[in-house]
């Protein structure tokens, strides 16, 4: 059921020429976040998000310094290696200041356009709203550089619709995995998910489509108690932490990862109401640690989070140096402890992976999970 | 280094700055980052706080450490800039050389030098149960744009109300442009002691600016902050009168690049004296030195000028406008090299300072060494390291008198 979501995958590079091939688009790269899919799709482009891998650091090091987050690293370095070599650009948002220069080097690179979309953090509304209003356009005219045709009123409702349906179908997944626990392995689960950075979008759309119409008819997995985490942090871990969590019997009830959670809650972007639905499409949804909206606290909003998803514990995965991240982090640990809900940090870097000292703190996690029962 | 007379003055109105920061009762007391516009703050009648300022006050008089230590014992990461967990950790433990900061009534902060201050000071705002303003100032990747300056602009005008609410009284425009004209003539005044670096031997070094910055951060917009840079800038021309250097004997005239390194001053001044290098010129005292406006900026209107000059800042260029500002630099005071501190606090300075320099040194012929450090955090520095990598430099660059 899984095999083609962990296809899509399991090689980047040979996967974009395939995908190149079969959609006769442009592949554009989109970096890390919020940046929407559609409208790329409605340029003409296909999107195909990059969130960082977990592969070893050698290039990128002539240029990142290693106090840089990972995720920026391994994009650089797959940059570097020639693995991105099928993409016609790359789209940035301003989603952090490492992110802010990366950018900035990757125009030094190549003649590869690359376009940036400015999140605005003002905390006037209307200028916010102001400022989003008169970003639209620009960033359609910069698309149309990187893809080489214009977005029309009909590809942005048409793409809109495409990935509204996409995103509707994914929150089917999450309420799944929330609904019915054990029916879907960790890594399954977000093979699932990530496919869709590295597919054509009809052909996720079908693919998912059909996949939750089994797993809703599946039997019931056998009953048994396993504790139920919530993960939290700014990207969804390697495929080897997933597969630790699956092996030791802990049980993800939902996430709140920039490629998960916080991104399937928010909506797509509405073309009847441009600058109103990008608003809700950036700002609205889980809290992002990336992202000033005011009158939101995310340590406050972050039990309630939890206990939604009928979590018992929160499994921290914070990206090495991602600093949005680690100034919330004292407080969602606080927020978390006064509501008596058990934690537990483990920091990523994919670019090396303690994976037996992580397994020790897991085991040891989910000993303190089963005995505080649910 | 021959000290300069004007640092007692200095000392004096920081002091005086600190205690009224500290004892006021009648006046709002006011968080800001050290790009923020500071005169819509002093207009409103309110007291500026800088904890950017406070904490490079802190590693520079060596108190860094053990605040550095209590912020993380709290769960702050190492990751994270050193001026804020020293921030965090002088609300510890009450630390540092005024004993604390006040807390902060409300917050204003802007984007200009970082992202990371939004975090910092959510933090701090979450901790006071204080209001939070943001002034977002778009990065210029492709230079300055009437959108971003308009777009800063209403975030001026929004920002009035915000003061007002905070002080309980209408905001005076009236006295905004007047504190506006005192910040012109001070930022006016700084930069044109800095420039005065321009001649042989440069009467002031890069390591003065950092340590006679913290007036123009911030008292911006008070007369006293423009009386004491008109004192500053007297003395430092009246040493190119009398041809007398900041240090004995200038062999070497240097780029620096990126916040000091606050904890390691006096080391880095006796390093660079004892090998006649002058720190001629850097980016960072720059900041608040107006640099000038890209063509069709230079505006009449004081506060669209205003929003110019915290919009034009080095930190906040795309890279090719930073290049050509180092380049100009390089040009203008006769350098013979630069020294890029990798600055691991700062990732808007230091992100991508490896292929600056690369590139740097193919326009200008000039070798440039990348030190690795942190502007607070004395556990970052490794003295071998960085004097291997400086006397390689060193040994590379040509001489002015060679
Ligand atoms: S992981 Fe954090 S630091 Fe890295 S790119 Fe994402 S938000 Fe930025
Ligand atoms: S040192 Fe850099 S990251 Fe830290 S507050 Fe200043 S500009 Fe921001």
């Amino acid at each position: 059921m899984f095999a083609p979501f962990h296809e899509a995958l399991a090689d980047p590079p040979g996967r974009l020429s395939l995908l190149r091939r079969r959609s006769g688009r442009p592949l554009i790269g989109v970096a890390p976040a919020y940046f929407p899919p559609e409208w790329v799709h409605a340029a003409g482009g296909l999107p195909v998000a990059f969130w960082g891998a977990a592969l070893p650091v050698a290039r990128a090091d002539a240029l990142l310094p290693p106090y840089c987050c990972p995720v920026a690293r391994s994009i650089l370095e797959m940059e570097l290696a020639g693995r991105t070599a099928e993409l016609a650009g790359w789209v940035f948002t301003s989603l952090c200041d490492t992110l802010v220069n990366l950018r900035e080097i990757f125009r030094r690179l190549s003649s590869r356009p690359t376009l940036v979309f400015p999140i605005p953090l003002a905390t006037d509304p209307f200028a916010r709203r102001r400022r989003l209003a008169e970003l639209i356009p620009a960033a359609f005219e910069d698309l149309g550089r990187l893809t080489g045709s214009a977005a029309t009123g009909a590809s942005l409702a048409s793409a809109s619709r495409l990935y509204g349906e996409i995103r509707n179908l994914q929150r089917r997944l999450y309420s799944l995995r929330r609904s019915r626990p054990g029916l879907i392995g960790v890594r399954n689960f977000y093979a699932a998910l990530r496919a869709g950075f590295f597919m054509e979008p009809e052909e996720y759309r079908g693919r998912l489509a059909d996949l939750l119409s089994r797993l809703e008819a599946a039997p019931e997995p056998p009953a048994g108690r396993r504790p139920r985490l919530f993960l939290s942090g700014m990207v969804v871990p390697p495929d080897e932490v997933l597969g630790l969590l699956e092996h030791l019997g802990l049980d993800p009830a939902d996430d709140d990862f920039a490629n998960g959670g916080r991104m399937i809650s928010r909506p797509v972007f509405d073309p009847q109401d441009p600058a109103g639905s990008l608003e809700a499409a950036i700002f609205g949804g889980t809290p992002c640690c990336c992202l000033h909206v005011p009158g939101t606290d995310r340590a406050a909003v972050f039990p309630r989070l939890v206990r939604e998803a009928g979590a018992g514990g929160v499994l921290l995965l914070p990206v090495r140096c991602c600093e949005p991240d680690a100034f919330e982090r004292p407080a969602i640990g606080a927020g978390l402890a006064a509501a008596g809900i058990p934690a537990l940090t483990m920091e990523m870097d994919c670019e090396s992976l303690p994976l037996e000292s992580l397994r020790t703190r897991l085991e040891a996690f989910r000993e303190l999970l089963e005995e505080s029962g649910p | 280094m021959t000290r300069l007379a004007s640092f007692a003055r200095m000392k004096e109105l920081m002091t005086g700055y600190y205690l009224e920061a500290k004892t006021t009762r009648e006046k709002p007391v006011i968080w800001l980052t050290s790009g923020a516009p500071v005169e819509y703050v002093y207009a409103a009648g309110a007291l500026p706080v800088y904890p950017e300022n406070y904490a490079a006050m802190c590693a520079a008089s060596h108190q860094a450490p053990p605040l550095l230590e209590a912020a993380e014992a709290q769960g702050y990461s190492p990751d994270i800039c050193a001026y804020a967990r020293t921030d965090f950790g002088q609300d510890l433990l009450r630390g540092g050389p005024a004993g604390g900061l006040p807390p902060p009534q409300a917050l204003v902060c802007a984007t200009n030098i970082c992202r990371t201050v939004v975090k910092w000071f959510e933090a701090v705002a979450r901790k006071n149960r204080a209001p939070l303003f943001v002034v977002d100032m778009p990065f210029l990747h492709d230079g300055l744009t009437r959108e971003a300056l308009n777009y800063v602009l209403g975030q001026f005008r929004a920002l009035e109300g915000f003061l007002a609410a905070q002080t309980g009284s209408a905001f005076d425009r009236e006295r905004l442009l007047a504190t506006v004209s005192l910040s012109r003539e001070a930022t006016g005044l700084w930069r044109k002691t800095l420039d005065l670096a321009r001649h042989r031997p440069s009467p002031i070094t890069a390591l003065d600016a950092f340590v006679h910055i913290a007036p123009i951060v911030t008292l911006r917009g008070t007369p006293q902050c423009r009386d004491y840079y008109r004192e500053l800038h007297r003395e430092v021309a009246d040493r190119v009168v009398r041809g007398e250097g900041a240090i004995p004997r200038e062999r070497y005239r240097v780029l620096w690049d990126n916040l000091p390194i606050w904890h390691r001053m006096r080391w880095f001044e006796t390093f660079f004296a004892e090998r006649g290098l002058t720190l001629a010129a850097a980016t960072y005292p720059n900041s608040w030195a107006a640099i000038d406006p890209p063509p069709g900026f230079q505006a009449d209107d004081p506060l669209e000028a205003l929003a110019v000059s915290y919009l034009n800042l080095y930190i906040h260029f795309g890279f090719t406008q930073r290049i050509d500002y180092l380049e100009r630099l390089i040009e203008e005071f006769a350098l013979t090299g630069f020294i890029m501190h990798s600055n691991r606090s700062c990732k808007p300075y230091s992100v991508g300072m490896y292929g600056l320099r690369e590139e740097l040194s193919r326009r200008t012929g000039l070798p440039g060494v990348v030190i690795e450090a942190d502007q607070n955090d004395p556990r970052q520095f490794t003295e071998a390291r960085t004097v291997t990598a400086l006397e390689a430099f060193l040994e590379a660059m040509k001489p002015i008198d060679g």
